[in-house]
């Protein structure tokens, strides 16, 4: 029963507190603060690729609202009281505020102009109202943070001495005379897209149509759950160096695979590695379902795996033995050759094999055969190569059987792997 | 202790070959060895450790086969069930405890946890590993840490136990400790012990294998091992002008092992003529030196045999 020796090995191995504590809970602590900072860039990058009038509108109102820069500025976020213009006068051959409450504070804003006097502050004002108390207009000596300079030719130069400053100058975009630009060119995007509607490809080789519209914001749905596993893999690779370290620094390898067998020690280091992943998947992804699930994102993750639970969970798997498999290429190679200089390259291989594989698949969209229907399936079908199509198959979804051969084709690649490379380790086990 | 009591084992090598990426580094023909504590001994290099991994199944065989079998019941020895081993730098986790190393190996090797406090208790005590059951492993020396897998090694009662350079860096006494611990077991297991300490060898091992550039060139009795090596020695006793006589042999016999020892000179090595070494020592003294044909000791062997290859 050697799996099952492996098995038990592993779960000693776990038992010792360090152990579990350097190599299970702190790493998975730190993962798992990677995930959320992960989930919570990708759900504002996700928020800003919707760009119809009325999602726009909404957006624009709720930042208004809940502007965390103008907390951070006046401590509430409530607009400012009316902006108040001070026009600032010579008096002995300087220039002076007119009245003691025009006395330049660090926040307002400083208008440079010739004509101090004279000169038309109306369109500032509306701009400017809200997010400063003051507007000072001066030749040059009323100087607050912010300093817009109306040069001799027409020129306009805004300078801000601090990153306070920059904040307010951030505020203007949402402006009531700002954002009512954006609507307006929103509105006329809208009617232009509504002319044609939801563009959607029929490519061939594919049982219905991939929808092209906001495939953006799908795209960084499916990188935001792959880089999930990317995460989970590269610290799995990480782990896997630590343990070996962990044994051979104690000089225990030797004995340890002496008594208890190559191919069960082996085979027990890669369920350490194994359960490191798992425990992180298992603490991950219901945080990145219930973020997705009570995001304004809903829907669109839904219809991403068409509603289908058993599709997400092929998927998930197919990417994560696909990855998993290059991360095993990338530790053994790395591990091999770890003496040559260039020895970090190794790592990339897989990396590029797959970014070929993606290559040559969308490529093959643009020769118009119908054999490259075929090529595309069994390409996505191969281990390593197909892992980009893989990757992006919700989008571009293949038959149900290609992500399962995939899945199939790449443990039995990476068992095999792991056998022959049993043996290169046991003869290696002074020299790791 | 009668030898029939020892317990024993075969070591049995035909036409075996084994290296690292593809690159022969030992060849063993032909090889059949009974001992109890086999000695493996050889140069820097010369193939010891390999040697030894290949018998614990750690390295790939290119070609033939070398494998240990019980004598008495002619099965063969199975690394991971009958086999235990012990490195030259001992072993321990170096922030875990030395109770909790030794808990590990009485779980994965013995099925309990405890087994080192129940059956194993006398190994702990005999190895003197109590006072270090509470350290961690990077507090231990590596005379510490060599005790403490050489108690993990008894532990797990194997019928073959190997040892990597166990008596390097120890003291007179911690050497005989040792020495005496293996020959106490030999009723139970054998031992493969590696060692450049040819004198603690010759007194413990009943048989050696000798290694040099990848290939056995002796193997056998310790005897027969220094006959194979060195031929014989020439002691040369009651000699007036001890100094000069050891000069004018080390010229006449460049290819000789010639040592001077207080009053006496040895000289070893295949096929001394000894009556050309009578007649070189007549030049000097003519009367009243003692001739006499010994054995050689496996140090002076070893030493003749690492002088001439």
């Amino acid at each position: 029963m050697p799996r099952f020796r492996a098995l038990s090995l592993a779960l000693s191995y776990i038992r010792i507190p360090r152990l579990f504590l350097s190599l299970f809970f702190f790493p998975l602590l730190l993962s798992i603060v990677l995930v959320s900072v992960q989930l919570y860039v990708t759900l504002l990058y996700i928020s800003t690729t919707d760009r119809d009038a009325k999602t726009l509108s909404t957006r624009i109102e709720t930042a208004k609202k809940n502007n965390p820069t103008k907390f951070l500025l006046f401590g509430s976020m409530e607009d400012l009281a009316p902006l108040k213009v001070c026009r600032w006068m010579k008096q002995d051959g300087q220039e002076v505020p007119p009245s003691p409450d025009c006395a330049p504070d660090r926040l307002d804003i400083a208008l440079h102009v010739p004509n101090p006097q004279d000169f038309d502050v109306t369109s500032y004002s509306k701009l400017i109202d809200g997010i400063s108390e003051r507007l000072h207009v001066c030749v040059k000596d009323c100087v607050p943070d912010i300093v817009i300079e109306h040069g001799q030719r027409e020129q306009v130069v805004t300078h801000f001495r601090s990153v306070q400053g920059g904040l307010v100058l951030s505020l203007l975009h949402f402006q009531e005379d700002v954002t009512e630009h954006y609507i307006t060119i929103a509105q006329s995007l809208d009617e232009i897209q509504n002319h044609f509607g939801d563009y959607l490809f029929f490519a061939p080789g594919y049982s219905k149509p991939i929808k092209i519209t906001g495939i953006l914001r799908s795209f960084a749905l499916l990188l935001s759950i792959a880089s999930l596993v990317v995460i989970a893999l590269w610290l799995a690779v990480k782990a896997h160096r630590k343990i070996l370290d962990y044994f051979s620094k104690s000089g225990a390898l030797l004995p340890m695979v002496a008594a208890i067998g190559k191919r069960e020690f082996y085979g027990a280091l890669w369920l350490l590695t194994l359960f490191r992943v798992l425990a992180f998947l298992l603490a991950s992804l219901p945080m990145l379902l219930v973020a997705f699930t009570l995001s304004e994102e809903k829907e669109a993750f839904y219809e991403l795996f068409s509603y289908d639970l058993s599709f997400f969970a092929l998927w998930l798997t197919s990417l994560l033995v696909s990855f998993g498999l290059a991360s095993i290429v990338a530790s053994i190679a790395d591990l091999k050759h770890r003496h040559q200089f260039f020895s970090f390259l190794y790592r990339y291989v897989p990396l590029f094999l797959s970014f070929a594989g993606l290559l040559f698949w969308a490529i093959s969209f643009f020769i118009p055969l119908e054999s490259m229907a075929l090529f595309r399936t069994l390409l996505s079908a191969l281990p390593v190569i197909g892992s980009g199509p893989i990757l992006i198959a919700p989008l571009f979804p293949p038959p149900l059987s290609v992500l399962f051969f995939h899945s199939v084709l790449t443990i039995l690649i990476a068992m095999k792997l792991l056998r022959q490379n049993s043996q290169w380790f046991a003869a290696h086990l002074e020299a790791l | 202790m009668t030898q029939a009591h020892l317990k024993r084992i075969e070591i049995r090598a035909k036409s075996f070959k084994t290296g690292y990426e593809g690159h022969s580094v030992l060849e063993c023909n032909s090889l059949e060895l009974t001992g109890s504590i086999v000695a493996l001994i050889g140069h820097n290099g010369a193939g010891k450790s390999t040697l030894m991994k290949s018998l614990l199944g750690l390295l790939p065989s290119y070609s033939g086969t070398l494998d240990a079998f019980c004598t008495e019941t002619q099965r063969k020895l199975i690394p991971e069930q009958d086999m235990a081993f012990c490195p030259e730098t001992g072993a321990v986790f170096a922030d875990i405890s030395v109770e909790s190393y030794i808990s590990l190996w009485s779980r994965i090797k013995c099925g309990s946890a405890k087994y080192y406090l129940q059956e194993g208790a006398r190994y702990i005590e005999e190895l003197e590993i109590g006072p270090l059951l509470k350290k961690l492993g990077r507090e231990l020396s590596k005379g510490e840490r060599r005790r403490v897998q050489t108690a993990v090694g008894f532990l797990t009662t194997p019928s073959f136990f190997l040892f990597d350079e166990p008596f390097d860096g120890l003291d007179v006494r911690k050497t005989h400790e040792l020495s005496t611990l293996l020959q106490a077991h030999q009723e139970k297991m054998s031992f493969l012990v590696t060692s450049h300490r040819m004198d603690v060898i010759e007194r413990i091992a009943d048989v050696a294998i000798v290694l040099k550039d990848g290939a056995v060139v002796s193997a056998g009795d310790i005897d027969s091992v220094c006959s194979d090596l060195a031929g014989h020695s020439v002691e040369i006793s009651d000699i007036d002008q001890p100094e000069r006589l050891y000069a004018v042999l080390s010229n006449a016999l460049p290819d000789y092992l010639i040592e001077h020892i207080g009053a006496r000179i040895q000289i070893t090595g295949k096929e001394i003529d000894v009556e050309m070494v009578r007649s070189t020592c007549a030049q000097i003294d003519e009367v009243g030196m003692t001739f006499q044909r010994s054995q050689p000791s496996l140090v002076d062997a070893m030493n003749y045999h690492l002088q001439t290859s």
